[in-house]
């Protein structure tokens, strides 16, 4: 059983490989990667060379879809974090009304302030530790308060944009 | 959240991931009726509805969840009340990539490993 599964796995990979270029497959990694790797760890799993992936992660970088950290002697790539925040906010101004976006950003605060009195904690930071393996409904609300904070800022940078491009327009 | 076993950091859902797999939903399945957040201004999930399931049930739903640690969540739900998941996460008791069969999909035992 569990080696037909490894099989399957196995089989996607090289169905991948078979339908897309190096350059494709070194985007698909890149946009799905939040915290920085290298370019080696980028090749492996992109399924082509380091000297590939690198040249591809250049090219990336240089048109604004990547960025870059820096670990040591060794450049990290990942997606670029602002084009996301652009993206989600244009998408945020495009979906919903701003009585909706200020409804919804009182919930998450609201939401965000039943986890701070629950757990008497400031930040899931501090959450994180002091919860053991076994809190399986802490560990839960730690991912759902990480969650909320990061929707509660893009929901309050959306509403600060829709405020800017008015009093430009005026 | 779904994740009852969860016992370690599943960490924050990424979007971008989420955009990915509609898109290949859409580009690939033809029974997908429609594709849409949980909450637009607050998603957890992605959630894609199809017009058949599994058997004789005649609509389904998969909600889904990826991480910024590349953890996630597949949860199947549809209108005979059947009930499945995959995950990829830390915890105490499995493999971090299992499966959660029916009819057991939000308790802890009858998990099995899908990993190589």
């Amino acid at each position: 059983m569990t080696e037909t599964w490894g099989d399957v796995n196995e089989q996607v990979k090289a169905d991948w490989k078979d339908d897309t270029t190096p350059f494709e497959r070194v985007c698909e990694i890149v946009e799905q990667t939040h915290d920085g790797q290298s370019a080696a760890e980028i090749a492996d799993r992109a399924l082509v060379s380091e000297p590939t992936a690198r040249r591809h992660c250049k090219t990336l970088v240089n048109t604004g879809f990547a960025e870059t950290g820096q670990d040591g002697q060794t450049t990290l790539y990942k997606r670029n974090s602002d084009r996301i925040l652009m993206s989600r906010i244009r998408e945020l101004r495009e979906e919903v009304t701003r009585p909706e976006l200020l409804d919804s950003i009182q919930e998450m605060k609201a939401e965000i302030r039943r986890y701070e009195d629950h757990y008497d904690a400031v930040s899931p930071e501090e959450l994180a530790q002091q919860l053991d393996g076994g809190e399986t409904e802490g560990w839960d609300d730690l991912t759902a308060w990480r969650t909320t904070r990061q929707n509660l800022a893009v929901a309050q940078a959306a509403l600060a944009y829709d405020e800017v491009s008015h009093q430009l327009a005026v | 959240m779904n994740g009852e076993d969860r016992a370690v950091e599943f960490g924050p859902i990424y979007l971008p991931t989420l955009q990915r797999i509609r898109d290949l939903w859409l580009d690939l399945e033809p029974l997908v009726d429609d594709t849409a957040y949980d909450d637009v201004v607050a998603p957890t999930e992605l959630q894609i509805s199809f017009s058949d399931g599994l058997g004789d049930a005649e609509s389904a739903r998969l909600g889904i969840q990826w991480s910024e640690l590349r953890m996630y969540s597949f949860h199947y739900v549809d209108s005979d009340g059947l009930n499945w998941r995959f995950d990829r996460h830390p915890n105490t008791h499995t493999p971090e990539i299992h499966f959660h069969p029916p009819p057991d999909t939000t308790t802890t035992d009858a998990n099995r490993p899908v990993s190589a």
